[in-house]
């Protein structure tokens, strides 16, 4: 009989299979915490996360459904065989002031201002303002020499394509008080003007210019001192090419009037020169972008929030500095928001290729200003791409895009204004057609507001 | 051992396991969650929405990646889907938050879309993580510069003037950026800036001299030097660096190797030939062409992108190269003005001249054209057809009187005829157009010197030579005219030189011949 061996102890040395075991849940506990590790999980994202949408784009709302509501008709001569309609800009203005309002356009194909004269109403008849005036960029109806009719202050760029050489002039086409006009030159041989106004910055009961030279490599913003018998001085405030627009308001509220520029190029900046009521001017940068091909294409004072002081409407759309002249996304509409002691707050309001010319109305008369904003580029061979467009304020500042037509192409110059004497705002737009396509060209197009009528 | 902590040790471990598993998963299924949704690609061209789509299920294939969702970021950036890029740039940044990349993009983002005040307080972020880079400093500068921050400005320029460039590799077989001004130069142009806002004219006087002296390219620092000095009362020395500076390529953003990145990437013809506009035509002719024949390999149906090619093509005299580009154009838009007053242009380099002209006079007939009479004008004067030349040149001009090319033939044309009063007044013209233009200069020169009008023609070959001093035509003509007035030792200076520029210039050689004929026979007197 064998004996009973009581089982051996195994406290000083464990059995294989407990051992492996062991060992590889070490090892798979090492390899998880270095994964773990090396993954750096993200659990909770949205608290990691800054908000999408920035600041600046939050008066951006969702794009609206198309609106139908203004009709379009052209007015003035028709687009002549073999042209392509080049006006560079147009404003509404009873300008013999016999209550019907009037269309003022820059032909620069014809290198002349032309004056759609309204009369009777609903009928416009073209005719020449003055003589020649190479490349009309600008003009505005003001009564300059203080004879009780509305003269044209007319920014002449001398040829609208690229050019450094010194062809700009500023004309004023002086009204006889019967609707005849002659050309006389304030200045010429200057850099190519883009945008000539009046104004009184000196306090001395007469009108003064502030002018946008825009040049093309050299280029300034000046103003002319008038100091009588149609004799200038000019004075320059800033020595950059670009300068596309000037418009003048109190910024600062001193009950003098100040210059803001808009400047283009590679510049891309806004300047405001502040007054001190005896025309000497302070400059000052009021915003830029860093984006040298940001394209600025339009500059508009306006009190757009409506709270006592003066904003600007700026779009950024000009493609016109190198081939091809389509759509870029990072055009569009800005509000600069006038927040006091000079210093404006940068809010986009929409992306718009080829944005140009913004105005404010507004257009569905619910109290509040929308935006009316035209496209001089875009991409063109897309059927649905816009040329005319309105922003709709909701009345707190949030604006959604409209759209309003694809057809005609090319306008790069809008005004608003009550053509038709219904009290409803109606827009005039002109086209620029200097790229193809040219199978939806227009001239001078009016189109009435037809909104209470819907 | 006892079995039951065995038991327990293994239990945890697996509970430990399927807890790391479990939070694996759940951060993949969050960080797919921060990922963009794909935009609307209605509308865009098959290469694009092929792109898009291709980074997106890359980047969800692994998307606890940086590296992955930053890429993603990218394409979508290079596609100039700004929001989407925005997200995933933001995505990338949450998974890998000291890689400065993700950040740095997503203020290109903001920049491009004009949000300075966005970008400024990132920008500072990254330079205290990262204080040697230099273009997040340069573009700090600049964003506050844009914010009328001219003190944070200047202290941003000055941090970029001394700090270095991101690296990043350039595959071999794509082309490289040549010879483009550096980015310590654009920092020092922005500290000048900053100096004439603040006033500061002879501290601004002095930087933009050294820059100009370091960097005598760089066009935009003659011009804002030219502006200091006017503003100084140099009325002098202004117009010397203004006219230096329209001599110059126009001004062009720093290079960035980042944006460089973004056009290897992109499929989108906008971006691409955006950043091709960018390149200096002339240092950089190579990137630009790459990024235009991009372009046409992701957008070949644009026309606008054929047309690009043929003018690039055309701009580098490669006029049989352009050719094929321009007609395939045409068979796209019919009868396109400017498309056929190229190709005629293309004849006429090619020496095609009849064919040149019933292009041009095709172009003519749909419009009026100044650039397209111009053409024609010089057609027919190579055809023997002075008269109706010059008839041309006038019509481009009555069209376009800034038309200095124009400007210069009908003076060249009418000096030919001995028509030398008028034909001054064209070629001053095209110098006043182009005061940059060597060129326009010693043709105005060359007009004196046949008028025997010594010391004018002297001074306007100075002139031409000071723009561009290896202009062989300007030495010899200036030779020419330095002789005819006895100064014979700097005449053969000018020749020697002429003719070290072009060693087979006939006039140089012969007129030095004829000097050092006539000294030689002075010496024997």
């Amino acid at each position: 009989m064998r004996p009973a061996f009581a089982r051996r102890a195994t406290a000083g040395k464990p059995q294989r299979p407990v051992v492996v075991v062991a060992a590889l849940l070490a090892l798979l506990a090492v390899v998880l915490g270095v994964f773990f590790w090396r993954s750096r999980p993200v659990l909770f994202p949205d608290d990691k996360r800054q908000a999408a949408l920035p600041a600046d784009r939050a008066s951006i709302l969702p794009k609206g459904a198309p609106s139908r509501f203004l009709q379009p008709h052209s007015v003035g001569l028709p687009v002549a065989l073999k042209t392509r309609p080049l006006v560079a800009q147009l404003s509404i203005v009873d300008l013999d002031r016999d209550g019907l309002s009037d269309i003022v356009a820059c032909d620069v194909l014809e290198n002349r201002v032309v004056w759609l004269r309204q009369a009777p109403r609903g009928t416009f008849t073209e005719s020449a303002v003055g003589t020649e005036v190479r490349a009309p960029a600008h003009a505005e109806a003001v009564d300059i020499d203080r004879d009780g009719d509305l003269d044209l202050l007319v920014a002449s760029l001398g040829v609208m394509f690229p050019s450094n050489a010194r062809i700009g002039s500023v004309v004023v086409l002086e009204n006889d008080g019967r609707g005849r006009f002659t050309n006389r030159v304030l200045a010429s041989e200057i850099a190519r003007v883009a945008d000539v106004r009046a104004g009184d910055f000196d306090g001395d009961g007469d009108l003064d210019l502030a002018v946008a030279g825009f040049g093309y490599d050299d280029g300034e913003t000046h103003w002319m001192e008038n100091l009588g018998n149609w004799r200038f001085r000019s004075t320059r405030l800033l020595n950059l090419s670009g300068a596309i627009n000037v418009e003048i308001a109190d910024l600062d509220r001193d009950g003098d009037l100040d210059i803001t520029s808009l400047v283009s190029q590679e510049w891309e900046e806004v300047y405001a020169f502040v007054n001190d009521g005896r025309g000497h001017f302070e400059p000052r940068l009021v915003w830029g972008s860093t984006n040298d091909d940001f394209g600025s294409s339009w500059l508009t004072a306006a009190d757009l929030d409506k709270d006592g002081d003066i904003d600007f409407l700026y779009s950024n759309g000009d493609a016109f500095d190198y081939a091809p002249p389509s759509g870029r996304p990072w055009h569009g509409v800005q509000w600069l928001e006038n927040t006091g002691a000079l210093n404006f707050t940068f809010h986009r309001l929409a992306d718009f290729s080829g944005a140009s010319s913004p105005q404010p109305v507004d257009i569905d008369g619910d109290g509040d200003l929308d935006v009316v904003v035209v496209s001089a580029y875009n991409a063109w061979d897309d059927p649905s791409a816009q040329s005319l467009v309105w922003l709709e304020n909701d009345g707190r500042m949030r604006f959604a895009m409209h759209d309003l037509a694809a057809s005609p192409t090319h306008l790069v110059t809008v005004a608003a204004g009550d053509l038709t004497g219904d009290g409803l705002p109606d827009l005039a737009t002109g086209g620029m057609h200097i790229s193809r396509p040219y199978d939806r060209m227009s001239r001078i197009t009016m189109w009435t507001n037809g909104w209470q009528r819907r | 051992m006892k079995r039951a902590p065995l038991i327990l040790m293994a239990a945890v471990l697996i509970v430990l396991a399927a807890a790391g598993i479990g939070m694996r998963v759940r951060s993949r299924a969050a960080a797919a969650a921060m990922l963009p949704q794909l935009p609307n690609l209605s509308g865009q061209p098959p290469a694009v929405i092929e792109h898009v789509k291709n980074g997106d299920a890359r980047a969800r294939r692994n998307p606890t990646s940086a590296d992955a969702v930053g890429t993603l970021g990218i394409v979508y950036h290079s596609d100039l889907f700004y929001d989407a890029a925005a997200e995933a740039y933001q995505a990338a940044e949450t998974l890998a938050p000291g890689d400065w990349r993700w950040p740095y993009l997503l203020v290109l983002v903001h920049l491009e879309r004009g949000e300075a005040a966005q970008a400024a307080p990132r920008l500072r972020q990254i330079v205290a993580a990262n204080p040697g880079l230099a273009l997040a400093w340069l573009r700090l500068g600049d964003a506050e510069f844009k914010r009328a921050r001219y003190q944070e400005a200047g202290e941003a320029y000055g941090r970029a003037e001394t700090g270095t460039g991101p690296v990043t590799e350039v595959p071999a077989a794509l082309p490289a950026r040549r010879d483009t001004i550096p980015v310590g130069a654009y920092a020092a142009l922005g500290r000048a800036r900053v100096a004439l806002q603040q006033g500061q004219l002879e501290r601004a006087r002095e930087s933009l001299e050294k820059l100009v002296a370091d960097v005598p390219r760089f066009g935009a620092a003659h011009r804002l030097l030219g502006d200091t000095y006017q503003r100084l009362g140099g009325a002098d020395k202004a117009a010397r660096h203004v006219a230096r500076a329209a001599a110059l390529p126009a001004y062009n953003a720093a290079p960035d190797p980042m944006v460089d990145a973004l056009g290897r990437e992109s499929r989108s013809s906008v971006l691409l030939l955006k950043q091709a506009s960018a390149a200096d035509l002339v240092r950089d002719a190579a990137w630009r062409e790459y990024l235009i024949r991009r372009a046409l390999e992701f957008d070949s149906a644009n026309p606008d992108v054929v047309y690009e090619m043929g003018a690039l093509l055309q701009q580098l005299k490669r006029p049989r190269e352009a050719l094929p580009y321009f007609e395939h154009h045409l068979d796209m838009v019919d009868d396109d003005l400017q498309t056929l007053v190229q190709i005629g242009k293309c004849y006429s380099d090619l020496e095609r001249f009849a064919e040149a002209e019933a292009t041009l006079r095709r172009a003519l007939a749909l419009s009026d054209d100044a650039v397209g009479e111009y053409n024609l004008g010089y057609v027919v004067e190579q055809m023997g057809r002075a008269g109706e030349a010059e008839r041309h040149y006038q019509q481009a001009l009555a069209l376009n009187p800034g038309l200095a090319a124009a400007q210069t033939n009908l003076g060249t044309a009418l000096a030919a005829r001995g028509r030398f009063a008028d034909a001054v007044g064209h070629l001053a013209e095209a110098v006043r157009l182009e005061p940059g233009n060597a060129a326009a200069r010693n043709n105005l020169g060359a007009v004196f010197l046949q008028q025997r009008q010594m010391e004018n023609a002297s001074r306007e070959f100075r002139l031409a030579l000071e723009l561009n001093p290896d202009h062989a035509d300007a030495h010899a003509n200036l030779g020419s005219a330095l002789a005819e007035q006895g100064a014979y030792d700097e005449a053969l200076r000018q020749f020697d030189e002429a003719l070290r520029i072009d060693p087979r210039h006939a006039a140089a050689s012969a007129n030095r011949s004829a000097v050092l004929a006539r000294t030689k026979a002075q010496e024997h007197r």
